[in-house]
């Protein structure tokens, strides 16, 4: 077994070996290591039933289990309608705790009163690419699972450093563990985004915050710890956003920044629609993933996108009833209740950058339960041609106030338009 | 000699007696010499003894007050000015000589072309016309897109059809009420309100644009549809009705309707919404008055943001 498992790994044997030597695999990882992993449910106090489900593992004898912030964060957000419960592989149930969070990187540490159990043993080095790799979960309630795929790298685009695991994750496997051949963990189910298209978080990240959780003491706030988190998180980025020159590149008869960091993903094209009695030219750029808070509330997003409008055949009156209808802050799509944020600050003035005039909008609103972080939307719009204008908005979810300021005053001053 | 006139009632519906006697007897009875047919005035309410050049009113019922001028009268007997007016029940009379000099003819608008001949109806149409043209215009000027002809030409037509309706139901409650339908003169002062109406939205945003002044967009806006509606009901209410008071009653009505809405709106925005409004106003800039701010003023302005949002937190 041992040797094919090698062979295949150099790529030796036909396919159809490959996959049964995969599938032999898979099904010694299950057999070994089904009773190390567990459903993580949340459970509604009121009704005794359970609201969410998820899956965890455990990572030492001493009762500590691995699963996503995600999974629990319904648990955090209302300690007292909700309590946290496991169910091992032969279903039985005990009571958990949870001991630390990670919203930032989508990990949390749970303790059960299962100690000396076997547990997993976090990986020391990341398998090769496209080297088979194993997870397992709970999906959809419908029992422990162990699925396969290809562990592809990191994605290089995330601002959350995650894994690229190309086989198919399904609900309720989130908090699982993702194996390399030998039963090591490398990483976390968290997310999918597609056929066969998986992510997974680092194993790195876990070890980080597993060391943290041992050093935890009783009566943690978690509000105030993923609020510390996202600060930090948000501060490390946005002061290499705007500490870091920007490339400036001709976007019509504009220069601008282009491509301001490694995690954004820019994206553009050319309205040729015949019945348009104007030009339309944009791009639009933005982060590829966001943090999650909880179901109605995520983060750390960053969108900006530039218009540019230019018509010969407009009146003046009709030219600016255009520049207006693009003249409107981006939805950020990421919280919708009172109890989360609360209601946008806007102003809107006039503005002169580089010898024109310029109409600009800003609208700001605080997170309530994580105090210090905004939401920031921002529009500005050239005026001073009656046949071309450009307009820029932008939008950055889960940012303070120092960094608003200077984040706007950057992208402000970066503004020129080519003569 | 110069005979006294007694003027029961105002305006258009006043009645006037010419007294032939010294002693006048006023009140309900039909055996006195002025009948007021007022359930709050008695039988026999009160004398007034003109002799002598003095008007001496002698009171013969006390069950509801007279008034003389707003005041009651607290003896049996009082003296009264010409021209003073005294309230007795719910009915106003005064006393005045015929010799009395009239107040000028008051001039009626637009006389000649709307009481008579082909401009009474001519003119409302051209007006009804008049409006249409200036929907479709004010459509075809503003909008970017491609020119829809079919659907701006029904927005015009089923406004014009709204004016028209408009028109009818007064002309059909004058019909009622005065047995007059004015239907034309109805229609003429819809349109001419329907023209200023359509003006007040892009009147207030570039007016507010101007001075960069979100809350004058709001004000100017309601200020422009509270005139028009209550000039455009007052009138209309004039024509339709016997009401004395017609703007004032279109006055209490509009500001009722509107304020209600106006009230809604904002205890609405007072709600939690998770949308960005902001002063989204763009227009030619015809006339600005207000010079831009540098970058840096502008980041302050930004800030100011971040203490109303501690301020409204600290108030809920």
């Amino acid at each position: 077994m041992v040797f094919r498992y090698c062979l295949s790994a150099f790529g030796l044997l036909a396919a159809s070996d490959l996959q049964a030597a995969g599938g032999e695999r898979a099904s010694e990882l299950y057999a070994a290591m089904q009773n190390r992993v567990f459903q993580i449910r949340v459970i509604d106090i009121g009704s005794g039933d359970k609201t969410s489900i998820g899956s965890g593992f455990s990572i030492d004898d001493k009762g500590f289990l691995a699963t996503n912030h995600h999974v629990v964060a319904r648990y955090i957000q209302k300690p007292e309608k909700y309590r946290l419960e496991y169910v091992d592989f032969e279903g039985e149930s005990g009571a958990i705790k949870l001991v630390d969070t990670d919203v930032v990187n989508d990990l949390a540490i749970l303790e059960c009163d299962c100690k000396g159990g076997p547990f997993f043993v976090l990986g020391e080095e990341l398998a090769l690419q496209g080297e088979r790799i194993y997870s397992m979960g709970n999906p959809h309630d419908l029992g422990m699972t162990i699925i396969e795929g290809n562990f592809n790298g990191y994605i290089r685009t995330s601002r959350y450093q995650k894994i690229l695991f190309s086989g198919s994750l399904n609900g309720g496997m989130s908090g699982g563990p993702a194996l390399d051949g030998l039963g090591q963990v490398i990483g976390v189910n968290v997310s999918k985004g597609g056929e066969q298209l998986s992510f997974l978080v680092p194993v790195e990240k876990l070890k980080a915050l597993y060391k943290r959780a041992k050093s935890r003491t009783a009566n943690i706030d978690f509000m105030e710890v993923m609020r510390k988190d996202l600060q930090e998180d948000q501060r490390l980025f946005y002061e290499d956003l705007i500490q870091k020159p920007w490339r400036v590149e001709n976007f019509v008869k504009m220069k601008l920044p282009d491509d301001i960091h490694a995690s954004i993903k820019c994206w553009g094209d050319t309205d040729d629609d015949p019945d348009l009695r104007y030009q339309y030219v944009y791009q639009n750029c933005e982060t590829q993933d966001s943090i999650y808070i909880h179901e109605d509330h995520t983060t750390g997003e960053l969108v900006y996108q530039y218009d540019w409008l230019a018509s010969d055949e407009l009146n003046k009156i009709q030219f600016f009833n255009l520049l207006e209808s693009y003249f409107y802050h981006m939805d950020l799509d990421t919280a919708y209740e009172k109890e989360d944020v609360t209601n946008y600050a806007c102003n809107a003035r006039f503005v002169e950058i580089d010898g024109m005039r310029w109409r600009a909008s800003t609208c700001l609103r605080e997170y309530k339960k994580l105090r210090g972080l905004y939401d920031l939307q921002f529009v500005i719009a050239s005026l001073d041609g009656d046949k071309e204008a450009f307009i820029l908005s932008l939008a950055a979810a889960g940012i303070e106030k120092k960094n608003v300021e200077a984040l706007l005053k950057k992208l402000m001053s970066h503004i020129k338009w080519i003569n | 000699m110069d005979k006294l006139v007694f003027i029961v009632g105002k305006g258009k519906n006043a009645q006037f007696y010419k007294l032939d006697k010294d002693v006048v007897s006023v009140g309900r009875a039909l055996a006195n010499d002025i009948v007021i047919a007022d359930g709050y005035v008695d039988a026999r309410q009160l004398e007034i003894n003109c002799a002598e050049n003095r008007l001496k009113v002698t009171l013969m019922d006390y069950t509801n007050p007279v008034l003389v001028n707003g005041r009651p009268i607290e003896n049996d007997s009082h003296f009264i000015a010409l021209g003073d007016e005294v309230v007795v029940g719910r009915t106003v009379f005064s006393l005045h000589r015929e010799s009395e000099v009239a107040e000028p003819t008051q001039k009626l608008f637009m006389a000649r072309h709307l009481y008579s001949g082909f401009w009474r109806f001519i003119l409302p149409l051209l007006a009804l016309l008049l409006v249409f043209s200036c929907s479709v215009l004010l459509d075809v000027l503003q909008t970017p897109e491609k020119i829809e002809w079919g659907f701006i030409l029904r927005n015009a037509f089923v406004f014009c059809l709204v004016i028209v309706v408009w028109s009818g139901v007064f002309g059909f409650s004058g019909r009622l009420i005065k047995h007059q339908h004015h239907f034309f003169s109805q229609l003429l002062i819809a349109c001419g309100f329907a023209f200023l109406f359509m003006m007040a939205e892009p009147l207030s945003e570039y007016l507010g644009y101007a001075f960069d002044n979100e809350t004058l967009v709001l004000l100017s806006f309601r200020l422009m549809v509270f005139m028009c509606f209550t000039g455009l009901l007052g009138l209309m209410l004039r024509l339709a009705s016997n009401l004395k008071r017609s703007f004032f009653v279109a006055g209490g009505l509009c500001t009722f309707v509107l304020g209600a809405f106006w009230l809604f709106d904002y205890y609405d925005a007072e709600e939690f919404t998770p949308y960005a409004n902001h002063f989204s106003v763009v227009k030619a800039p015809i006339v600005v008055f207000v010079e831009p701010l540098t970058i840096e003023q502008y980041l302050e302005s930004v800030d100011q943001l971040f203490s109303e949002i501690e301020a409204n937190d600290t108030d809920d």
